[in-house]
């Protein structure tokens, strides 16, 4: 197999790869490396994959992995901070300007968190990632109405727990 | 979820036909409770798409650098001719820069280097640094140096590098760094104080003597 195909077929999803690890993973650097491994494993499985499933099916391997892989790599000693050019980048992203922006954006990721296992993870694939609820369902396996559901609920629980969170800052 | 529930969920996510829409409307206006529903689920809707970010842009090259370093059947299509014409404008930019930079002839004994390990040597070929790859299962951060006007490329990791089946040990303690020559340049290994993969058109004693007074910081814990 030549890798220009499977480049070509799932390079366009990267950003919803990376956007969904970068919620999965606890740093920018593990998202990195969570979705590194994500396109190595892709890679060694695209033969035969159909170019209209892709995205939902590299959202799968990035969840597996981050259910295996990320576990081990948690455990080993980093390189020094100096190396890490992730952690870097993403310390440098956040301009003086954007400082209210950045708060804001800590508090729904903060109450992301905090949301029931089934509804974070069906609001980070439909939400932050892109995913279609149908596609969704694909990557949970569950019917589509269930990833509506969760969608749903979890989106009304993230509003609350932002709002709250507002509230009591505000207060 | 209730009734209502579900029928907001699908009202908000676009999926009602026409005719459950405008019913669903209509008894929107008059309830309180699925009004509230549907605004929540917006407004968390947007929070939610306020998280989507661009994958960072070094990291669609690093991808696409490992997948090919990947076993696989080698294809020299027109992308590697544009390549070829990329890497000489850099190299005429470093050139004139003061830096001497050679570029990597393809040696066969590259493609049978354990991943983490042909990593780097891409890495330098394609003046690739810094940043982090996972090669092999290894996360390897890479950075570059200049040694003797020349550009050298190095990659660090906290797991031993493994040595390819033509590399050859530079002494004879156990832990001595290991050589292995791709094309034009040497590539080495050490173990201590750092796993280190240095390739640079240099001696392998040149470099093996530069890396090992690195001083790269301590290792952390994640």
């Amino acid at each position: 197999m030549t890798d220009e195909p499977f480049l070509e077929a799932t390079l366009p999803h990267l950003d919803a790869v990376w956007s969904i690890a970068r919620r999965m993973a606890s740093d920018a650097a593990g998202a990195e490396d969570l979705v590194q491994e994500t396109y190595a494993r892709a890679w060694r499985g695209f033969a035969g994959q159909g170019v209209g499933e892709v995205r939902a099916w590299l959202v799968a391997i990035c969840l597996n992995v981050c259910r295996s892989e990320l576990r081990r790599a948690m455990r080993l000693p980093r390189v020094a901070a100096d190396l890490d050019a992730a952690g870097d980048r993403a310390a440098g992203c956040d301009v003086a300007g954007a400082a209210i922006a950045a708060l804001e954006r800590d508090a729904v990721v903060r109450a992301l968190a905090d949301l029931p296992e089934h509804h974070r993870r069906a609001v980070v694939l439909v939400d932050v990632g892109g995913l279609t609820a149908r596609e969704a369902a694909e990557v949970e396996r569950v019917p589509r109405g269930t990833i509506l559901a969760r969608v749903h609920r979890g989106r009304r629980q993230l509003a609350a727990l932002v709002e709250r969170e507002g509230l009591h800052r505000g207060s | 979820m209730g009734h209502d529930d579900l029928l907001a969920a699908s009202y908000v996510a676009g999926t009602l036909a026409a005719a459950e829409v405008e019913s669903f409307e209509a008894h929107l206006v008059q309830c309180d409770g699925c009004w509230a529903a549907v605004a929540q689920n917006r407004r968390g809707r947007a929070l939610g798409e306020s998280l989507h970010e661009p994958a960072p842009p070094d990291l669609r090259d690093r991808v696409r650098m490992q997948v090919e370093g990947l076993p696989s059947e080698r294809r020299f299509s027109a992308r590697h001719q544009r390549r070829g014409r990329a890497a000489f404008l850099v190299l005429l930019a470093l050139v004139a820069g003061g830096v001497l930079v050679v570029p990597i002839v393809r040696d066969p004994g590259a493609d049978r280097d354990p991943e983490a390990v042909a990593a780097v040597v891409r890495a330098a070929d394609r003046r690739l640094a810094p940043g982090s790859v996972m090669a092999g299962g290894q996360r390897v951060a890479l950075l570059q140096g200049v040694v003797d006007g020349r550009l050298v490329t190095v990659g660090r990791s906290d797991e031993p590098f493994p040595m390819p089946a033509d590399g050859h040990a530079m002494g004879d303690e156990p832990g001595s760094p290991w050589a292995a020559e791709r094309g034009t340049v040497n590539v080495v290994c050490l173990s201590k104080p750092y796993n280190l993969i240095v390739v640079g058109a240099l001696p392998a004693e040149r470099l093996v003597r530069w890396a090992a007074n690195l001083d790269l910081g301590p290792v952390v814990s994640r």
